[in-house]
């Protein structure tokens, strides 16, 4: 077990978790976007920074969701200096999606009074990954990826077309804490071709691929195209 | 068959997450736990801020212990995003994944129902029906197979050879098909080195103990699963049968013959391998070569296919260079549009390099403006821009390499999907390359794209890594649940093969006229489509079945004072599930009437189900499938519709109001149609069809 202090609190907590983690067992609340649980931690938005002061070493800032806890350690998750690297960071944020209800609300959360810097585009994607993890952490496909660098920096499918490994479950869209994903513009989930189709599927269930006898293609061809009026 | 748990009691633990005040919110979490804990069947309860969480996990670890719970039932968010986690959990704690069950009460309850009280009975409601589902449901048996270590290569070029010699020296034995009667496959116009190593390889492969050759061979059937292939060979009038663990499938390429458009007379006008054997007779007769203007067109399909084919580039320096050798005073033009230099060794530019040195003169031309043939040769330069005229005794037409005849029907045998230009396409090439489709079934070589001497070589020592790993295993097993037929109640009816997405069911005919439908546990996708079929309810499918099911159908509809409708939504968990998901996370609010089940696909929606729901109580059944087209299990969803038609006759028969049973199509993603949608049915059947 590991000693720290958090707010004051002295809190105890077996080896291996992140601070993030610690705050959350013991109630503490702190702000995130880019943290999912079922997800390993990426540390893109840094709206969960805490000041942490060490024996020895001027106090700093630490992105709690994948700085480990560690013994002695004395954490401050809403001093003056976390609230104001919040602050600027949700503006930062904002500076891209200034029209996106859920981040505007977060800006109001954590301070944010006005949006000095604004980009020429919004944009309601605010890059924190979650879309790109969960395909490839939870739905074992890895269908998206973020691309390029800097400002042009985007979630995107290889080589920017509709991607034909997308099974078309649609966990990102419904990761996606601001709306932003575009489900369309990503999956080139070919509904159509049944081989095609099961073959995924097959991988989704089996982690490993199995695919469609072809005759039957030919059926659901012929019944595709003339299908049997029902109702 | 599932083994079912009816004489000892199951000990169900529930746990209720208040994911961090999002659901604690909304409904009293703490209240709605001893509620729970009074269901018959729950020896446990707990409510916490994230189950989620590693602290969570480890609590639930400890209560599975000290509880002796064996079924867990999460109520938190939707399964989507944290049923591998607990199920990861659940297997941590020694048992059954399958014996896992999660209710949905952040996106279908918290987010959806602003009301404390409505949240707060809706969420009861949900729970309860996880509770039967989950004391009723039965274990999916493991499946397993073996894995025949033995492999079958099929076409004998230089990949194909390479890749039998490596599976062979590791002892795993190899058949060897070939179509021809020599291996080897064909030298197209191929460099010294290339042909050396292909000689070196076929003696080596004849030689091997370990390779049975078939030649004159071709595979007619192909039928089995990944490790326990049976494959047919026919040779001559002969047909026989293997058994195999893993297919490499090389059949190679095969030149395009020029169309009669260019001039090709095979006198003037000739294709390189036509030119090749004029340069040997030249050679091998000593003259001199009598030819002044020769022109190389490259790429020079009429079509100006998209690929390239990679050796012919190579192959046509060396036959100018070689007329140079033999006629330093001839003129040799190529036209290329773009150059491919590659294969075994390095010099490939060297030979560029030389040919240039020796005077051949190179244009470049644009795939718009392809050289025309005629009397001469018309082209425009890419450099200057202007057009250049060529007088020609001798062109020689560089063809594209096309797919062999056999590539479609080895699509069709082996179920690859072929790409545009009719190879067998490789679909992750960069994300996973050296896979196929089926972990047994592995393309190399020419047989997915042209490949060089040096990309073939590579490709065959990565595929050859990859089935030793493949065939090294002792065996594949799956967990997912499948479709298992019990052999007492089957009648050989025939009905569940005609509807198998797979064709993983078989009609066997045993004991002599009685016929008994078998599955194959690893071609099972787990549709669901023959539980329904089967008359006499032989078939099940662990976690979908005919008994939990209903279970949880009853407990939806047991009697309650709250006074509004009773709605059932079936929901296919590719579509309208999802969709139910997306309203959660949208926050789009829908009547708390309507208690949505989880479905593996709209294929399971089965009538007798419908009609126990409507028999006990139920108002509406609301049923949500994907559209048309777009089911994941290939047309499950046009069973569903099928089936809906007829149902909705016969409930008119027995004088139910057929409004009462609404099917919607729906995308994963179309979370304010399905709000829309059910607000929609049950404002129907408030007003108009249930008249109270």
């Amino acid at each position: 077990m590991i000693h720290l202090t958090i707010d004051d609190r002295p809190i105890e907590v077996p080896e291996g978790r992140s601070l993030l983690e610690a705050c959350r067992e013991n109630g503490i609340a702190i702000p995130t976007l880019c943290y999912h649980p079922a997800l390993e931690p990426y540390g893109a938005c840094r709206l969960c920074v805490v000041e942490l002061s060490q024996a020895g070493r001027k106090p700093r800032l630490v992105a709690s969701c994948v700085y480990p806890c560690e013994e002695g350690a004395v954490v401050s998750t809403n001093s003056e200096m976390v609230q104001r690297s919040r602050r600027i960071t949700a503006e930062l944020i904002l500076a891209g999606s200034y029209d996106t209800p859920e981040v505007l609300a977060l800006g109001k959360e954590l301070g944010v009074t006005e949006i000095r810097f604004k980009l020429p585009e919004e944009n309601a994607c605010v890059l924190c990954g979650l879309c790109v993890r969960t395909c490839s952490e939870i739905v074992g496909v890895s269908a998206i990826s973020v691309i390029q660098r800097g400002i042009s920096k985007k979630v995107s499918t290889p080589f920017q077309v509709k991607s034909s490994r997308c099974i078309g479950c649609g966990t990102c869209v419904l990761i996606c804490p601001t709306g932003a994903f575009k489900f369309e513009s990503v999956t080139g989930f070919q509904y159509v071709s049944p081989s095609q189709s099961s073959y995924r599927l097959g991988y989704y269930r089996l982690g490993g691929e199995l695919d469609l006898h072809p005759t039957y293609e030919q059926d659901i061809t012929a019944l595709l195209a003339n299908p049997k009026e029902g109702e | 068959m599932g083994e079912t748990n009816l004489q000892t009691k199951a000990r169900i633990g529930v746990f209720i997450c208040d994911c961090g005040g999002c659901i604690s919110g909304a409904l009293d979490t703490g209240a709605l736990q001893k509620h729970i804990g009074q269901i018959d069947g729950v020896a446990y309860t707990c409510h916490e801020a994230y189950p989620c969480s590693k602290d969570g996990q480890g609590r639930m670890l400890k209560a599975v212990s000290e509880h002796s719970l064996d079924r867990i039932l999460v109520a938190g968010c939707t399964p989507r995003l944290v049923e591998r986690l607990f199920r990861t959990n659940v297997k941590t704690a020694g048992l059954d994944p399958d014996y896992l069950h999660m209710v949905d009460i952040r996106e279908q309850v918290a987010y959806v129902h602003g009301d404390q009280t409505t949240a707060w009975k809706k969420a009861a409601t949900l729970i309860e029906m996880g509770v039967a589902r989950l004391s009723s449901t039965s274990k999916a048996p493991p499946q397993s197979s073996t894995v025949n270590k033995k492999a079958l290569v099929i076409g004998g070029g230089l990949s194909s050879m390479t890749v039998a010699l490596v599976l062979a020296d590791q002892d795993i034995p190899v058949l060897f098909v070939e179509a021809t009667g020599n291996v080897g496959g064909e030298s197209h116009s191929l460099d010294d080195q290339t042909n050396q190593a292909i000689a070196q390889k076929s003696e080596m492969v004849l030689k091997h103990p370990q390779i049975d050759i078939l030649f004159n061979a071709r595979v007619t059937e192909v039928s089995g699963h990944p490790g326990e292939y049976r494959v047919q060979v026919l040779q001559g009038d002969q047909a026989t049968l293997y058994a195999v663990g893993a297919i490499v499938i090389n059949n190679g390429t095969q030149l395009k013959t020029p169309g009669s458009g260019r001039w090709y007379d095979r006198l003037r006008v000739k294709s390189q391998f036509e030119f090749e054997a004029e340069l040997k007779q030249a050679t091998d007769s000593g003259q001199k070569l009598a030819l002044k203007d020769v022109v190389m067109i490259f790429c020079a399909d009429e079509d100006q296919i998209e690929h390239c084919s990679r050796v012919c580039c190579n192959a046509g320096i060396r036959q100018a260079i070689r007329v140079k050798e033999l006629n330093p005073e001839a003129n040799v033009t190529i036209l290329f549009r773009e150059i491919y230099l590659g294969g075994i060794g390095e010099d490939y530019e060297s030979e560029l390099m030389r040919a240039r040195r020796l005077g051949v003169t190179f244009f470049r031309y644009r795939r718009e403006t392809p050289p025309a043939i005629s009397e001469c040769i018309e082209l425009i330069d890419t450099l200057t821009g202007e057009p250049v005229r060529l007088a020609y005794d001798r062109v020689v037409l560089t063809m594209p390499m096309v797919p062999q005849d056999n590539a479609k029907t080895l699509s069709a045998l082996l179920g690859l999907p072929l790409d545009e230009a009719g190879f067998l396409a490789e679909p992750r090439v960069r994300l996973k390359p050296g896979r196929y489709m089926q972990p047994g079934i592995y393309v190399l070589g020419s047989a997915q794209q042209p490949a060089d001497s040096s990309e073939a070589l590579f490709q065959a020592f990565l595929v050859a890594a990859r089935v030793q790993r493949f065939l090294s295993q002792p065996g594949i097993s799956i967990e997912t649940p499948v479709a298992a037929i019990d052999p007492n109640l089957c009648t050989g009816c025939g009905n569940c093969p005609q509807v198998c997405p797979t064709s993983a069911i078989k009609l066997e005919k045993r004991e002599g006229i009685l016929s008994l439908s078998e599955v194959d546990a690893l071609k099972c996708i787990g549709c669901g489509n023959c539980v329904v079929v089967c008359p006499v309810k032989a078939i099940n499918l662990p976690g979908w079945d005919n008994v939990e099911i209903p279970a949880q159908i009853s407990a939806a509809l047991k009697p309650r004072q709250n006074g509004g409708v009773k709605v059932i939504a079936l929901t296919c968990e590719w579509s309208a599930y999802g969709a139910a998901d997306m309203a959660g996370a949208r926050r789009l609010s829908y009547p708390s009437d309507v208690l949505i089940m989880r479905m593996n696909c709209s294929a399971r929606f089965d009538p007798y189900h419908i009609l126990w729901a409507f028999l006990n109580g139920a108002d509406g059944v609301f049923l949500g499938a994907c559209p048309v087209g777009e089911c994941h299990y290939g047309i499950g969803n046009l069973y569903a519709r099928e089936r809906v038609s007829r149902l909705r006759t016969e409930l008119k028969a027995h004088g139910i109001d057929p409004r009462r049973l609404r099917l919607e199509y729906l995308t994963v993603v179309d979370g304010k149609k399905f709000a829309e949608g059910v607000t929609d049915f049950v404002k129907e059947l408030k007003t108009e069809i249930i008249k109270k």
